[in-house]
This record gives structure tokens, C-alpha cells and sequence, in this order.
């Protein structure tokens, strides 16, 4: 995170002409966009329109079919198993579901952040016997999301607000270059959708992170984001600065249309 | 470095307050222990083992379980000895395997039967729910004091007796049966009826006691009784689920009615001790095969029918 | 209503048939003049022995400490067979869901390329192997050990912990098979690699019932041990069975009731347990 490795290259996500197939269904199609480091995206769209298909790419979890994908710098085609470990690991993503271990203690959970820079052995001594040093990290890192006083709570004793911001919390205890948030605020009440995305962007901020974020709400992405690239049936609908949308962009986007019947996200 | 200092403070602070359960802890540190402390008590030590003598008996042992024809004609080829292997296993199988097999997979199925039967009848008088004076609802009126304790009673006895009934081996049970009622199949039957019983009231009654409540609820404020609603309520709607345990401990009873013939009943674990009070060690091996293959066509059967069930329920 | 009444039926025909195929018939019941040994030994069951019964031959006393050691032997038999199951069922496990792990090894990770390829080959043999060793019983081994080997303690132990490693081998494999993935994938995006994703993702959330079913598997232990006293080991079955033979039934059933107070201990005790590591998860 250095100037000079900001320098070596300047793009957090480059997408040329991306495709991916499942089975039949297109779930994107010929998709082309750059993200800048530091930048702070929305991709809105209709649900099942290949939002949770894009961030899975751009977290190196879901291969391409067609075209050419760098993420954080590293072309993901010719990438061998140790640096794609490394590209993972160097981004920090929320799945909508927060996918914790309940049976747990919050600190577990949020040390398994760093499996992917440890070894085996070094991971399986971290998760049983915590040092110090490691247990104030933990606690530091829940601060900043508000909950350091649940550092040993059992994590399935939690409310769903709560886990949210355990899994956000695993996600910056990996020290990432990105975080990458799917639908954080589908399904929960307005005040506490404002109060995750206001979360989200200030940690962004702090840690001088490139954030991408899934979302439904219009309102919330236009409060909160400052670039907003619609999709619409697999393709890029608009990419552009919030201001540069307007609220016939909006109407057009999600006008119902012939949907793709693909679920988006995680077979949960 | 002070602010180092409070943040450890800090997280101390929080480690000390953390939630835990004492009892869980000690109770499975002690069991932890329990596992590994057997190790040194000096019981199963391989100080005094005699390798040479093992390794000896190991190998006659080894020797001697081949079928016999084969023991008599070493010289002969590989396709002659499986001939002959394939004659002896035929004649095992008529002299006494195939009633051996019949006999045991019958007694397993008789024996299950009545522990089903059993189990249903003391299910209800087992069940927290249902065995209490004022089943699933709050009486109109105060009960008399002799009916609750009568019924707390009931359910605490059936529980108790239920538990009593699973917790002897059947083996045992067995054991002291057979001296009054003789070498038939009447000790073994019972004996796993009795084990078996006790099981499925337990797995029965837990079912009725998470059972969703509408139902039960509705038809006892519409005056319903308690064996009513067992019979109306309970039943119907636990059936197939109940059916799944019944056919999973069936699989049991197939694998514990072989080694009941050990005391004379003439199941599977009878002949396999007559060959090796003759010391006819291949035959012995025949009869371990042969118990280890019924026990699978029970675990294929009752697998079958569980699959059957969970993909209709 | 009709289908439930088709297999009532069927179960009862099926019992009838086999009832007659093993030659059951009431009558074996009744009129055995055995039935008044049987008596008197249900009788002594109201005033189990506190010492020896001819305590002239033996010194008195000592009999209590015998009910506990009977007690000890079976205990420790059985610790010792459950603590090597353990091991037995967490490898056989491993490999008898090596299918759940499949599906979490990293697209183009090399190791797990080879992991696939070592799991998928021994993913058949291990079920096969573990249904086979499990259709063996206990007693059954302890007789094969005791006529390969000679008496020995150690076979005993083995003679349980054979089978008992197959099953809890084949209850932990569908413990992990079924547990929920979702935390697995996410650490696997998270750049965990598969081993990490397998111990860290998916045996946490196992934890609670896999050792739920242990402790159970400790209360059948405990009744296995007893009765493979019958069979040369030294624990409770072969006290009872020496008593049984002098015909002290008194004794008998003092052993029997020191039996089922441990097991009846041990089954309130591991309830209280299970009870509590469900909990934790409902919440």
C-alpha cells in the first residue's frame, strides 16, 4: 500500500470483454470496466441482473469464461494456486449472509480472516491458542466497527446487525487492498442500512480501500457512492459519476424486462 | 506503548468476563481425561508381550482358516483350489448356513416387532407431554392433588423404567432368560425386545415431545383425551418418522441376533462356536463371513426403506 | 391413512412369518419347571449381595471392593477402546467425506487438483471398508483375536474399537457431508487453502454433535465392555458370570446394579451435556 505500489499499477480491477456461463444461462456478457484504487463503487441493478457474478470475479472466486481479468494488478488467467492465495487474500469480501461459524467466539471468526497469507500449522496455532499480540489486533479491528466488547462473545448469540459486522471485521483483519460488499443492506430496516453503508465508506476511507458494493436501494447508493455502474441482464447499462444519473436511468434500469431466471449469489 | 499496555488491559478485561459454561467444561475435561488416563493405568501394558509366541499362534491361526480342501491339496493350481473352495462354501451353506441366516434375520424381525409394539404402547406414558394430569393445556379447575401426583408418577416411573430397559445389555438379559425358557428363540427375542423397547420409547417419546402443538392443542380443547390425541394427533403425523428409527434399530437387532447364539440359540454366533469348540477354524471363519454378510443385507434393506421414507415424509 | 395401514400390515405379516420360520410358539413359555429358578433368582434381586456369599470360604468385606473394581476394569476397557475409536472414526471420517472437500478445493489450486484426485479413488474403498468392519461385532472380533492372538487385554479393546471407529467413522463423514458449506466457501474466497477450509470452515460447526454422538457411543462402549467380560476380558461380565456359576444370585444382581447405576449415571450426565451443546446453537 505503499505510493510506489500504488504506482506499479494504478487499477484496482481491470475487466476487458468478460464473459461467464453457467451452463446455459449468461450470467455476464462481454463486460468491460476499471476501478481505480481508492474508488468507491455501487453496481446496481435489477437482482438477478450478474451483480453477485461480477463481485465474485473481481474476488477471484469465479473464473471467466471469455476475456481478460486483472485484479489488484494480476491477470487471473495465467495465475498460479500460491498468487491467487495472494489475490484473495488481499481482498476482503462480505458475503450477504456474513457465512460465520456460530458455534464460535467472535474472535475465531474474525482471526480466520488471515488464513490465506498463513501456513497450516501457523493458522491452526492462531486459532488455538491466540497470542496477545493477535488478540489485541482482533479487538482493534472490531473497534472500528463499534463491537470490541464482543471480542469472546459466542458469535451465534449475536444479533444479525451484529455478525454483519463480524464478517466486516474479518474482512479488514485480513489487511486488504479492496472490500467487496454483497447486498449489505437487502433486508434490513432503513435506519440500519444508512448506518452499515455509513460503516463501509468511512472504513473505506480510513484505510484508503477500494470499495465495491452490491445494492438494490437507489436512494442509499446515490447517498453513499460516488460512481455507480448499472447492470441489466448480464451487461453494463451505464457506468458513470452519481451525478450523471438520473432518475429516468433508474426507471430504465429496473423496468421489468426479460429477466435471466438466474439466481444471483451464493446456491445457499 | 502504553496505549499497548491498556488495549491488552482491555482485552484481559474482556477475556475474564467471557461467557462459559462451567459444568460443560469440567464435565469434558474430566471425560478428556478419562480417555487418556486409561492409557496409563497399566492394563493393556505390551511390556510382557511375547511376540515371537503371537506372531506363532498368528500365523497357524492364519493357516488354518483356509477351507479345508485347500489345506489338503496345496499342490493344486489356482483354478482348482478355487473349485474346491466354491464346493466347501456350497456345503457349508446347505449343512447349516442357509438355517443359520433364516433363523437369525427371523428372530431379528420378531424381536423388532415387539419392541415396536411395546414402545408405542409406553410412548404416551413416557411422553413429558402427555403424561401429565392435565395434558398440552391448563386444567379448567384445580386438579386434586392426588391425580397430579399420580401422573407425575406414571411419567417419571415409564421414563425411568424405559431407561432402566435400555441400559442393560441385552446380552445379560439373555444370559439369565435362557436358564428359565430353554434354548428356543423365546430368550433372544425377548431380550432384544426388552433393549429394543426402551430405545425406541426414548427416541418415540422425544418425538412427541417436540412435536408441533396446533394440532394436539386443537383437539384436545375440542375434549379429546390423551390417548385420543395420541392416536389422532400423535401418531398419524410422527408415523413415518418413527418408522425410520423402527427400521434403524431393526438393523441392530440384525447384528446383535447373530452373537446371541453364543448361549445356545441357534442363530449365526451358535455355529461359529460349535466350529471352534471342534476347532474347525475355517468353518469359523464361514460363520463370521456369513453374519457380516446378513448384517449387510439388513443394513441395504432397512437403508432401502429409511430412503423410501425420508423421500415421502 | 391407506398407506400407513399397508405397512402396519405388512410389518405385522412380516413378523408372523418370521415368528413361524424360527419356530416361536407360545407354548415355550409356559409350564417349564425352570421358570422356578428364575424365580429365585428374581427374588434375590430385592436383597442384593453387600458381601461375599459364602463368607466362609471368603473373608468378609472385601466383596464391595470387588463391585468396584468390576466397575473400574469396565470403565477403563471402555475409555481406552472409545479414546482409540476416536481416532479411528476422525481418519475414517476425513476420508469417508473426502466428497466435502472436493467441492471447496480452490479452482487451480495444484493441491487441490491432487487432493481430488487421492479423494475421489479412496472415497469408495473407505465407505466399503468402513461398512465392512462395522458388520463384524464386537463379540465376534473379540473371539477372532482371542483364537489368533491368545487372551490378551489389549484385544479386547481392539475387539470394540474395530467397530466402533467404523461407525463413528460413518456418523462423522454425514456429520460433515451435511453441515452447511456456505462458512467453508467463504473462507475459501477469503484465500484459505483447502486443508484450512476443510479443519477451520467445516469441523467447527461438526464439533457439537459430533461429541454428542461420542459421548453416546461411550454409554454403548460401557455395555460392550461389560458383556466382553463374558469372553476372557476382565471386566464386569466376567465377575458376574463366575458369581452366576456358584449360583450366588444375590451377587449377581449387586453387580448388575452397580452396571446400570454407572450407565444410568453416565446417560443423565451426557444428556445434561448434549443438552447444553445444543443450545448454544439454537440461540
Amino acid at each position: 500500500m505503499t505510493q510506489a505500489a500504488k504506482a506499479a499499477s494504478d487499477h484496482a480491477f481491470q475487466l476487458c470483454e468478460v464473459s461467464v456461463h453457467f451452463a446455459e444461462l449468461v450470467a455476464l456478457d462481454g463486460v468491460s470496466l476499471t476501478i481505480e484504487r481508492g474508488e468507491k463503487v455501487g453496481f446496481v441493478g435489477p437482482s438477478g441482473a450478474g451483480k453477485t457474478t461480477l463481485l465474485r470475479l473481481l474476488n477471484a472466486s469465479q473464473r471467466a469464461d471469455q476475456g481478460r481479468l486483472l485484479v489488484l494488478g494480476q491477470a487471473l488467467h495465467e495465475v498460479d494456486g500460491p498468487s491467487l492465495k495472494r489475490v484473495r487474500s488481499g481482498i476482503g469480501f462480505i458475503p450477504q449472509r456474513f457465512h460465520l461459524i456460530p458455534s464460535l467466539r467472535v474472535l475465531h471468526n474474525v482471526l480466520m480472516g488471515r488464513l490465506g497469507q498463513q501456513g497450516f500449522w501457523a493458522s491452526l496455532r492462531s486459532l488455538l491458542f491466540p497470542s496477545a499480540a493477535e488478540q489485541v489486533a482482533v479487538h482493534d479491528v472490531l473497534a472500528r466497527v463499534g463491537l470490541a466488547e464482543k471480542l469472546f462473545a459466542k458469535t451465534d448469540h449475536l444479533s444479525g446487525g451484529q455478525q454483519q459486522r463480524v464478517a466486516i471485521a474479518r474482512a479488514l483483519y485480513q489487511s486488504p487492498q479492496a472490500l467487496l460488499a454483497d447486498e449489505p443492506v437487502a433486508s434490513v430496516d432503513p435506519t440500519r442500512a444508512r448506518a452499515t453503508m455509513e460503516l463501509l465508506t468511512r472504513l473505506a476511507e480510513e484505510g484508503e480501500l477500494t470499495l465495491g458494493v452490491s445494492l438494490h436501494d437507489q436512494a442509499l447508493a446515490r447517498s453513499f457512492l460516488p460512481r455507480l455502474v448499472g447492470i441489466r441482464e448480464g451487461r453494463i447499462f451505464k457506468d458513470a459519476p452519481t451525478e450523471a444519473w438520473t432518475d429516468a436511468d433508474f426507471e430504465e434500469l429496473y423496468q421489468l424486462g426479460e429477466l435471466s431466471p438466474l439466481e444471483d449469489g451464493y446456491r445457499n | 506503548m502504553s496505549e499497548h499496555s491498556t488495549q491488552l488491559e482491555a482485552v484481559a478485561e474482556l477475556r475474564r468476563a467471557r461467557p462459559r459454561d462451567r459444568f460443560l467444561r469440567v464435565g469434558l475435561s474430566c471425560f478428556a481425561l478419562l480417555l487418556a488416563a486409561s492409557w496409563f493405568t497399566g492394563e493393556f501394558g505390551i511390556r510382557e508381550f511375547d511376540w515371537e509366541r503371537r506372531w506363532a499362534n498368528c500365523e497357524r491361526f492364519l493357516s488354518r482358516v483356509v477351507p479345508f480342501p485347500m489345506q489338503e491339496h496345496p499342490e493344486a493350481s489356482f483354478a482348482e483350489k478355487l473349485g474346491l473352495a466354491g464346493g466347501w462354501l456350497l456345503d457349508r451353506w446347505r449343512e447349516s448356513g442357509a438355517e443359520a441366516f433364516r433363523y437369525t434375520l427371523g428372530l431379528s424381525v420378531v424381536a423388532i416387532v415387539f419392541a415396536g409394539v411395546a414402545s408405542l404402547v409406553s410412548l404416551p406414558l413416557a411422553s413429558r407431554r402427555l403424561a401429565t394430569a392435565s395434558p398440552l393445556v391448563p386444567p379448567h379447575r384445580e386438579l386434586p392433588a392426588w391425580q397430579r401426583w399420580l401422573w407425575r408418577l406414571i411419567g417419571q416411573g415409564c421414563r425411568f423404567l424405559l431407561v432402566l430397559a435400555r441400559s442393560v445389555p441385552e446380552y445379560m438379559i439373555a444370559f439369565f432368560l435362557v436358564v428359565a425358557l430353554g434354548f428356543n428363540a423365546w430368550p433372544a427375542v425377548l431380550a432384544l425386545a426388552i433393549h429394543n423397547a426402551g430405545i425406541l420409547g426414548r427416541l418415540g417419546s422425544e418425538l412427541v415431545d417436540n412435536m408441533p402443538s396446533a394440532v394436539p392443542v386443537s383437539q384436545r380443547s375440542l375434549g379429546a383425551g390423551r390417548w385420543q390425541i395420541y392416536a389422532f394427533g400423535a401418531v398419524p403425523s410422527l408415523f413415518s418418522r418413527f418408522l425410520i428409527f423402527f427400521f434403524y434399530r431393526w438393523e441392530t437387532c440384525v447384528r446383535d441376533a447373530t452373537v446371541l447364539g453364543m448361549l445356545g440359540i441357534p442363530t449365526l454366533g451358535y455355529y461359529l462356536l460349535e466350529a471352534r469348540a471342534k476347532d474347525h477354524l475355517d468353518e469359523m471363519l464361514f460363520f463370521v463371513a456369513l453374519g457380516s454378510v446378513t448384517v449387510l443385507i439388513g443394513d441395504l434393506l432397512s437403508a432401502f426403506v429409511r430412503w423410501r421414507l425420508e423421500r415421502t415424509s | 391413512m391407506g398407506s400407513r395401514r399397508m405397512v402396519l400390515l405388512l410389518i405385522g405379516v412380516a413378523g408372523f412369518l418370521a415368528a413361524w420360520l424360527i419356530q416361536l410358539e407360545p407354548t415355550q413359555l409356559f409350564g417349564k419347571a425352570q421358570w422356578h429358578q428364575l424365580g429365585v433368582f428374581f427374588q434375590a434381586a430385592l436383597s442384593p449381595a453387600l458381601t461375599y456369599e459364602d463368607g466362609a470360604v471368603v473373608p468378609e468385606g472385601l466383596f464391595l471392593m470387588e463391585i468396584a473394581e468390576a466397575l473400574y476394569k469396565t470403565l477403563i476397557y471402555t475409555a481406552a477402546a472409545i479414546s482409540l475409536s476416536l481416532v479411528g472414526g476422525l481418519v475414517f471420517g476425513f476420508l469417508g467425506s473426502a466428497k466435502a472437500w472436493l467441492s471447496l478445493a480452490a479452482p487451480g489450486h495444484v493441491w487441490g487438483r491432487a487432493l481430488s484426485a487421492i479423494a475421489l479413488t479412496g472415497h469408495f474403498f473407505v465407505r466399503t471398508v468402513m461398512t465392512v468392519l462395522r458388520s463384524v461385532h464386537e463379540i465376534v472380533w473379540a473371539i477372532l483375536f482371542l483364537q489368533a492372538l491368545g487372551a490378551e487385554n489389549l484385544a479386547a479393546v481392539f475387539a470394540i474399537a474395530i467397530p466402533y471407529s467404523a461407525t463413528l467413522g460413518k456418523v462423522f463423514s454425514e456429520l460433515i457431508d451435511e453441515a452447511p458449506r456456505a462458512a467453508a466457501g467463504a473462507l475459501r474466497d477469503n484465500g484459505a487453502s483447502p486443508v484450512q477450509v476443510y479443519v477451520f470452515g467445516l469441523l467447527p460447526a461438526v464439533i457439537p454433535d459430533l461429541l454428542a454422538y461420542l459421548l453416546y457411543r461411550f454409554e454403548c462402549g460401557l455395555r460392550s465392555a461389560a458383556v466382553l467380560g463374558f469372553f476372557g476380558a476382565p471386566t464386569l461380565g466376567s465377575y458376574l458370570s463366575l458369581s452366576w456359576g456358584e449360583r450366588h444370585y444375590h451377587e449377581v444382581w449387586a453387580y448388575l446394579y452397580a452396571l446400570l447405576a454407572l450407565i444410568v449415571a453416565f446417560d443423565f450426565w451426557s444428556g445434561a451435556v448434549r443438552r447444553r451443546l445444543t443450545v448454544g446453537l439454537e440461540s
